[in-house]
């Protein structure tokens, strides 16, 4: 085993966190966090009809961007067990339980909308893509870790999709790639909101926050090849000539966002966090505390 | 292609000439509803985006319109605090 593959065995272990921590309340519908985002998710959403499909320029697609595309497709499909596990270990949370129908219901559309798009241009996938494209990482072992695990994966994402967007060579990919783009940013706020709500009722903080540090700190050692389906798909992308070449020579991950990523789950878990060294300073004092 | 385009970079608003405190950069919002969720307070989506409700005061609503500016996909949020380099 690597050092890198036991650092992600010891953030992200099967181990399950304690239950009831982020929602105890008298008052579900005053207090929740899901009526205000399903409020204001309400007033963005949109639908497969909405894509002006009749704006499709077939032409200018190559094959590898059809690869690309197929590629994204696939790392969408993983949002179905990542249901799962959220619903068998944090079903108890009312709340966020609420939320994740949301989630789901909004991050299945993305796959099914890229997947339309594969089809107008004579690509067409069956239902073994979907069975296989199945599959998701281990949840972290504190339930902060896992909200700071997904506050990451969809900033990524959404970091790649306006990425995408920008050099996409097809109109209607551009304007899908937005829509999803600003899904995945307002995912990440609502992640990012639970784990504030998190920090203001965990019974054990000293552990959520030492966990939540491991997860950072091992997202920004490995870059994308956080065991999380959207960093494997961006660091396969990221591996081939076009995108290099064509895209990115940086890759995805910049240091702007890195630094971003950081300072707000320094937010998110109330420790300032300015890059790595910040990180590890407050592991260290962590450790430190009783 | 390079990594940078203009008008998605640079976010902050003394390069830009102008006070410093919360605003919406014009024609850069995607209309995600990130920011309206994070600081219901600070922000109010419109059918054309993000608009400032109002400036932060408290040091929760600072912390807030930072943490916005962090998340906002497409760096439309500019947020540097008054009497701060």
């Amino acid at each position: 085993m690597t050092a890198e593959a036991r650092d992600a065995s010891v953030a992200q272990s099967s181990a399950k966190p304690e239950a009831g921590v982020i929602t105890t309340s008298t008052d579900i519908v005053g207090d929740a966090l899901y009526y205000r985002y399903f409020e204001q998710a309400e007033k963005v959403r949109w639908k497969i009809s909405d894509v002006p499909w009749h704006l499709l320029e077939a032409e200018r697609v190559s094959p590898y961007w059809k690869q690309v595309i197929t590629e994204v497709a696939r790392s969408e499909l993983t949002t179905f067990d990542g249901t799962r596990q959220f619903m068998a270990r944090f079903g108890h949370d009312p709340d966020f339980s609420q939320w994740i129908a949301i989630w789901l219901y909004e991050e299945t559309k993305h796959p099914q909308v890229l997947m339309m798009w594969l089809r107008h241009l004579g690509v067409d996938l069956d239902d073994q893509f979907l069975v296989k494209g199945r599959q998701t990482a281990q949840f972290a072992a504190s339930w902060l870790g896992t909200l700071t695990l997904n506050l990451i994966a969809e900033m990524m994402a959404a970091e790649a999709y306006v990425t995408l967007s920008r050099y996409a060579p097809e109109p209607v990919l551009k304007n899908l790639a937005l829509r999803i783009a600003g899904d995945e940013a307002r995912h990440a706020a609502h992640f990012f909101g639970y784990g504030q709500r998190l920090v203001e009722r965990a019974t054990d903080l000293k552990f959520e926050r030492k966990n939540a540090l491991e997860v950072l700190y091992l997202w920004l050692n490995t870059q994308t090849r956080l065991e999380h389906p959207i960093g494997q798909i961006l660091h396969d992308v990221e591996a081939t000539d076009t995108f290099r070449d064509g895209v990115r020579q940086g890759g995805f991950i910049t240091d702007q966002l890195r630094d971003r990523i950081c300072a707000l789950v320094g937010d998110m878990i109330g420790i300032p966090l300015r890059g790595k060294k910040d990180v590890i300073r407050a592991a260290i004092e962590l450790g430190r505390k009783r | 292609m390079t990594e940078t385009e203009p008008h998605l970079e640079s976010s902050n608003p003394s390069s830009l000439g102008v006070e410093p405190g919360l605003r919406i950069e014009p024609g850069r919002c995607i209309r995600c509803a990130a920011a309206a969720s994070m600081a219901p307070t600070l922000f109010s989506l419109g059918s054309r985006g993000n608009q400032v409700l109002k400036q932060p005061e408290t040091a929760r609503e600072r912390a807030l319109a930072r943490s916005a500016s962090l998340l906002c996909p497409v760096r439309a949020i500019l947020f540097e605090e008054r009497g701060r380099e």
